[in-house]
């Protein structure tokens, strides 16, 4: 298991992260305007640009400035925002948001989708399973932009019960703080909820046909027994494998939804970036989600291979 | 020239399905699909809403961007079915036109987009070899941007308009379309007419272009519409960001963004386009529910 982890390391996550990393870099290098000139404003003399560019370091050879950029986001310093302050701060002040609402819609998605899923599957057929079929047909075909649009405009216009932007901490303020996060979890987390439940019935489904599950049936253990001890492991299989696929809908998705919510996360500091040039903050929030993501499907993907060792030799070729 | 290869080429081509397909078949099809309630309201809603988006504007006369002094922000009514905007714009010929542009950047970005995206998989699963694993890693790094993040960065690299949105969108499709390419092409280049192809003389691009391009096409027609659906989405919450298509031309996103910030003040404006984004996709996606049931058989009658 080790030297397979090893192997996905080496083979596929070390060059993705560098070439996502070139990626970044070079993308917001070979924009036209010097940063030098716009941290000094119009009023700058030709040489007070020169003596800016050299402090800054901007005229080192590209390669090298690619390298002290990631060698300094490893150490924690992601440089400076166009506004003057720290790149490093900005992104501490506005993860929390990001991450408290993304790790409640996270798990509360998946609860509600596997609960779901397995009611379904059990109930095939039935009239549980259509209703819970035409739920998740009605999540999975709008957006969740959208959705969250009109139950803000429901919840918040029409009856006031719920505050329309901002954000507590929850840590402080756990009440306010829930206030605040109700409709945000209800957009990004039936999304969850519908996919993970479509996975979860069709994986019932397909293992209640096995025979194992007959042979549960047959030494007289009951309805209940059946699932819960002998179909719920082996069905979570394909489950696992929409994780990654999941995080990275909730990474996407929350950027729009903090924008619908008006929530001061990342998504917000993001596209307050982009509106604004601020490059630094750009490439820096990026790298971030983008490491993010990769982690997590390289986690994955080592899950599944845990769970299920057939799968070892088929992902990481032998050599 | 090459007429003998090219009447050997005839020869050779394995059934050609999609070729020639009569008008009939195309209607019966429609017809089927209509004998189902969820195809056949799906298929009403869909043609009400192109009506809307295509028809609307030709017929109506009212200027998306004429401001009408004292119209600031009206209820709906027969006048302005929709109400009107913080300029005093028709909102309903508005949306009609945003939605319509919507359609149409997301049509031209997907097919744009998958025109890069299946040469370079057609390449690199013919060639194989250095290509194949140039291609295929910078596909896999451009899948390592989740979502709508890669588009995000994109536009903030080219500057928020309608270009770069359309670039950016087409880039957004250039990796799945071609793994999708590839692999059709490790598929069919083992069968004997791409070999009998090769013995007679075609060039690479011969043999893809001709020959395995035809064979291939099913699997594209499948994925294509589903890949335009989402890059419309995409539009969507991009425009709403701020993103898309810049003032004062109407677009779906810019609609809700615009609509998310006067929700207070007017309800309407709000709820028109994120109604139109919505019922679009529920049909859409009853209609390919439908569908898929329709032409697998396996799948007929299981609940």
């Amino acid at each position: 298991m080790l030297s397979y982890v090893l192997r996905r390391l080496v083979r596929q996550f070390a060059p993705v992260i560098v070439i996502a990393s070139v990626l970044i870099f070079v993308l917001a290098e070979l924009l036209p305007g010097d940063p030098a000139a716009i941290a000094l404003g119009e009023t700058a003399t030709p040489e007070s640009v020169a003596a800016m560019r050299h402090e800054m370091g901007l005229d080192r050879p590209l390669p090298e400035r690619y390298v002290r950029w990631l060698g300094s986001a490893i150490e924690g310093d992601l440089g400076r925002s166009t506004t003057g302050k720290s790149v490093t701060e900005l992104i501490t002040a506005s993860a929390p948001p990001t991450l408290e609402l993304a790790l409640i819609a996270f798990t509360l998605g998946n609860l509600l989708g596997i609960t779901l899923g397995v009611l379904a599957g059990i109930h095939r057929g039935g009239p549980i399973d259509m209703a819970i079929g035409v739920f998740t047909s009605l999540v999975i075909a709008v957006p969740s932009f959208v959705s969250g649009l009109v139950i803000l405009l429901v919840f918040t216009v029409w009856v006031s019960w719920l505050p329309s932007a901002g954000r507590a901490s929850l840590l402080s303020s756990p009440l306010e703080g829930a206030k605040y996060l109700v409709l945000p979890t209800v957009a990004l987390s039936s999304t969850v909820a519908a996919v993970v439940s479509r996975f979860t019935r069709q994986s019932i489904v397909d293992v209640l046909t096995n025979d194992f599950i007959r042979t549960a049936r047959a030494k007289g253990l009951s309805g209940r027994a059946v699932i819960i001890r002998h179909a719920l492991k082996p069905s979570m299989l394909p489950v696992v494998t929409i994780i990654g696929v999941q995080l990275g809908g909730l990474i996407g998705g929350s950027i729009v939804i903090e924008q619908v919510f008006t929530r001061p996360g990342m998504g917000r500091l993001l596209i307050g970036a982009v509106n604004s040039k601020d490059y630094p903050t750009i490439q820096a929030i990026t790298l971030l989600l983008v490491s993010t993501y990769i982690v997590f499907n390289l986690l994955t993907d080592l899950l599944y291979a845990w769970l299920d060792p057939r799968l070892r030799p088929a992902l990481g070729s032998p050599g | 020239m090459d007429t003998g290869p090219l009447s050997m080429e005839a020869a050779l081509q394995p059934e050609r399905r999609t070729t020639r397909l009569p008008l009939a078949a195309p209607l019966r099809f429609l017809r089927r699909l209509a004998t189902d309630p969820r195809g056949a309201g799906a298929l009403t809603v869909l043609f009400i809403l192109l009506v809307f988006g295509f028809i609307i504007p030709l017929v109506v006369t009212t200027s998306p961007f004429e401001s009408v002094r004292g119209e600031r922000l009206l209820h709906p009514s027969w006048k302005h079915p929709f109400g009107t905007d913080e300029l005093s714009r028709d909102l309903f010929i508005r949306n009609a036109i945003g939605f319509r542009s919507t359609l149409l950047s997301g049509l031209f970005a997907v097919v744009g987009g998958w025109l890069v995206g299946i040469s370079l998989g057609y390449t690199a699963g013919y060639r194989g070899g250095l290509a194949d694993t140039l291609i295929s890693r910078s596909v896999d790094t451009l899948l390592a941007f989740p979502g709508i993040l890669l588009a995000v960065l994109l536009i903030a690299w080219f500057g928020p308009g309608l270009t770069s949105l359309s670039l950016a969108i087409a880039i957004f499709n250039i990796p799945f379309s071609t793994r999708l390419a590839r692999a059709a092409v490790l598929r069919e280049i083992v069968r004997d007419y791409v070999l009998a192809a090769q013995t007679i003389g075609c060039s690479g691009s011969r043999v893809l272009l001709r020959h395995v391009s035809i064979n291939t096409f099913g699997v594209f027609a499948v994925q294509l519409p589903i890949a335009i659906v989402n890059s419309i989405l995409i539009i969507a919450a991009l425009g709403f960001l701020g993103l898309g298509e810049q003032p004062p031309n109407p677009t779906l996103g810019g609609l809700l963004f615009d609509g998310r910030r006067f929700m207070r003040l007017a309800w309407w404006y709000l709820l028109a386009p994120a109604s139109i984004v919505a019922v679009f996709m529920l049909s859409l996606n009853f209609l390919s529910d439908v569908l898929s049931e329709m032409l697998d058989p396996v799948r007929r009658g299981r609940g």
